[in-house]
């Protein structure tokens, strides 16, 4: 057992022909810088700004390399591919704000538009230009991290460029932190208390067509994709404040480059690097979804079942109270007219029952269901709130006397002490 | 007259034309409601998604042509998924559309490489960009009879399509089934979209979704106006631009999606006067 586990787990690392350090450090370094930029883009709902960019670069690209042929230096790792990419993603970006203020759609609508009219643009150039640029489009498709080694152990040639950025992207987020926080969760205040929002903005848009155009040989286009929002989506799952998500985007950029790495090793799945790094990127992002407190599918249906539960037995309270004739010493109420009452199967009934009896607010005899002193207690508190709210809805609303009932019926389970207290003083004199 | 009847007259271009109008104009009429939803990347995103399925279909030993009927199912499932994650947590829907797509594609990646050596390598291109050139008579029929089915599935759901899309909340307090419609609607998206990715290729497959749709609501008044809008314009688009690509000799493709969005500037200069 324990043998097997280290086979799996601990083995892979340990075969020093097949774990290239600097290839895993490309990976991490590539990841975060996406993952960073991720961050803004899931808060402000602009997840596939990077794909569009991705496409929208292309006649950046083939521009670049045309610049780049006719001195002389046709290569795809010319720097003029990256300068003609990064000015195709801010012209990319200055488009989408030109439409979006222009006219009604929305701006994921704007950045269809643009991307894919760029795109086509991009491929007509290609058209022209074939015989000159040699794009491999399934480089920039599928991107092969495993290329960018030398195999006798010195850096990969594009670790320290992405180093690079990746300070640098570190570094514009610790300077310019208050501004991004307020521009990315509340551009108008932004605006109010004099951010250059437009600088922000663009700024990040020539951030993130750097850094994409910079991963594509790493892990192709389409997987940058996935490396810049899925850590960000699975943070903004943990968290709320911006900060804590960034952290936790570097701890989740990290661990699936780790993990990815460790599926795609030969006695694994023995597949692309990029690709299983997505892949453990999203069974991170399902976890996450299932499990994150707040947010999460199992916390969400715990809190709603604990409503739903709190409801059933307030209502049974509230129908023994209703169905009790007033009186010195009132007689049991019968358990079926009460579920009649209620509405409730007979297995709900004496479930609702159990709960109401071990929490000591009602009692069953052979006569029938009596409420406890607590139970007592507890009905006139929510007969209370009932009458409390239609009386605040009729005083400060001018609801008619017909329209309060259905209301206070919800909200006499949501009205505690506190609450009450503060509309109760408009309808206590009655 | 002899600028449209000399390219239409080879069977080819006919079979294009007959493939470009129909999947312009039911892309155009789910255009208008995923745009609305907040989905204009479901398009771009649901093209990705069914290379996973076609890399599935691959592995279990389909070939090329039959593998987009494993394409099918699983990008079906994609969308419902991104639907439910959409319906059950904070998440916006680009987000849901972000995460799924990359996901399938790094899994239609995965499974590519998990075939045996011994199997026929496979040319990715052509699995991704589908050429409007090359649309077989088989594949015209699956094309036209997909594209009727959905029209005429949304046109018989319309109203409440629309209630419940424009304002779900008030549909849902009026008794619609808003969740059902938008799986419905999702689901009828993803079979359009293999097929449509099948004939014309993903990004024109995000072009035909997203721009006539923006172009018709900004002209539009009433949601019927602009959906007549976004087919007229799709399908305009979709026939210049074939026509023309023919005569400039220029990737068709690229060309209609340029159409489109001459269109929508026009709309746009129309809409500010």
């Amino acid at each position: 057992m324990f043998e097997s586990l280290h086979n799996i787990f601990i083995l892979p690392w340990q075969d020093a022909r097949l774990v290239f350090w600097p290839l895993i450090l490309q990976g991490m370094l590539v990841s975060c810088a996406l993952g960073l930029l991720g961050c803004f883009l899931v808060v402000r709902g602009m997840s596939l700004l990077g794909d569009a960019l991705s496409h929208a670069v292309l006649p950046g690209i083939v521009i670049g390399f045309l610049v780049a042929n006719h001195f002389g230096t046709a290569s795809l790792h010319s720097p003029w591919i990256l300068v003609g990419a990064t000015a195709m993603g801010l012209v990319a970006a200055v488009l989408v704000e030109l439409v979006r203020k222009q006219s009604r759609v929305k701006e994921d609508a704007s950045l269809g538009i643009v991307f894919t009219t760029l795109f086509a643009f991009g491929v007509i150039l290609v058209s022209r230009y074939a015989g000159q640029a040699d794009l491999d489009p399934g480089c920039v498709l599928y991107g092969n991290i495993e290329y960018f080694t030398s195999l006798d152990g010195s850096l990969p040639d594009g670790v320290i460029p992405m180093a690079v950025i990746l300070s640098l992207l570190v570094l514009g987020i610790i300077v310019f932190y208050r501004p991004l926080l307020i521009t990315t969760f509340d551009p108008s205040l932004a605006v109010s208390v004099g951010i250059a929002v437009g600088v922000a903005h663009y700024g990040l848009m020539t951030a993130l067509s750097l850094t994409i155009v910079a991963s594509f040989e790493a892990v192709g286009a389409i997987l940058a994709v996935g490396l810049l929002i899925v850590p960000g989506a699975t943070a903004r799952l943990w968290t709320d404040k911006l900060g804590r998500m960034l952290w936790f985007t570097v701890a989740f950029s990290i661990v699936s480059t780790l993990a990815g790495y460790w599926l795609s090793h030969r006695s694994n799945l023995n597949s692309s690097a990029g690709a299983c790094i997505a892949a453990a990127g999203f069974g991170m992002f399902v976890v996450s979804w299932l499990i994150a407190p707040h947010a999460g599918l199992l916390s969400r249906w715990l809190v709603r079942r604990r409503l739903r539960r709190k409801i059933e037995l307030e209502n049974l309270i509230k129908t023994i109270g209703e169905l009790t004739p007033v009186a010195a010493n009132p007689p049991a109420v019968d358990a079926e007219a009460l579920r009649r009452e209620l509405h409730f199967t007979p297995g709900q009934l004496r479930r609702v029952l159990d709960r109401a009896t071990t929490a000591g607010l009602l009692e069953t005899s052979a006569a029938g269901i009596t409420l406890t002193t607590t139970g007592k207690a507890r009905q006139q508190r929510l007969a209370h709130a009932h009458l409390a709210w239609e009386a605040y809805l009729q005083e400060h609303l001018g609801l008619p006397a017909d329209h309060v009932h259905d209301a206070a019926e919800w909200i006499e389970h949501y009205l505690h002490t506190d609450k009450l207290a503060a509309i109760a003083p408009a309808t206590e004199p009655r | 007259m002899d600028l449209i009847t000399e390219p239409l007259s080879f069977a080819f271009m006919q079979r294009a034309l007959y493939a470009g109008l129909a999947v312009s104009v039911v892309c155009a009429v789910i255009g208008v409601f995923v745009v609305q939803r907040g989905l204009a990347f479901i398009g771009d995103g649901l093209a990705h998604a069914c290379f996973g399925g076609i890399a599935i279909g691959l592995y279990l030993g389909t070939d090329v042509e039959n593998a987009v009927w494993m394409a099918i199912p699983f990008t079906v499932l994609i969308a419902l998924g991104i639907g439910f994650v959409l319906r059950s947590s904070h998440l916006r829907g680009d987000v849901a559309t972000g995460v799924f797509f990359s996901f399938s594609f790094a899994l239609g990646i995965l499974f590519l490489g998990l075939r045996s050596a011994a199997a026929r390598p496979v040319n990715v291109e052509s699995l991704l960009f589908g050429s409007i050139l090359a649309v077989s008579p088989e594949v015209l029929n699956v094309v036209l009879i997909v594209s009727a089915t959905a029209l005429v599935v949304t046109l018989l759901l319309w109203s409440r399509l629309a209630y419940a899309i424009f304002d779900p909340e008030l549909a849902a307090v009026s008794g619609v089934p808003v969740a059902a419609l938008e799986y419905l609607l999702l689901g009828q998206t993803a079979v359009v979209i293999v097929v449509a990715v099948k004939t014309v290729g993903i990004v024109l497959v995000s072009s035909f979704i997203v721009i006539p749709a923006a172009a018709g609501r900004i002209l539009g008044t009433t949601l019927a106006r602009a959906t007549m809008l976004a087919v007229a314009i799709g399908a305009a688009g979709a026939a210049f631009g074939l026509v023309a690509s023919y005569h400039l000799d220029v990737p068709t493709g690229a060309t209609i999606i340029l159409t489109h969005c001459a269109c929508f500037a026009v709309a746009l200069a129309l809409s500010r006067r």
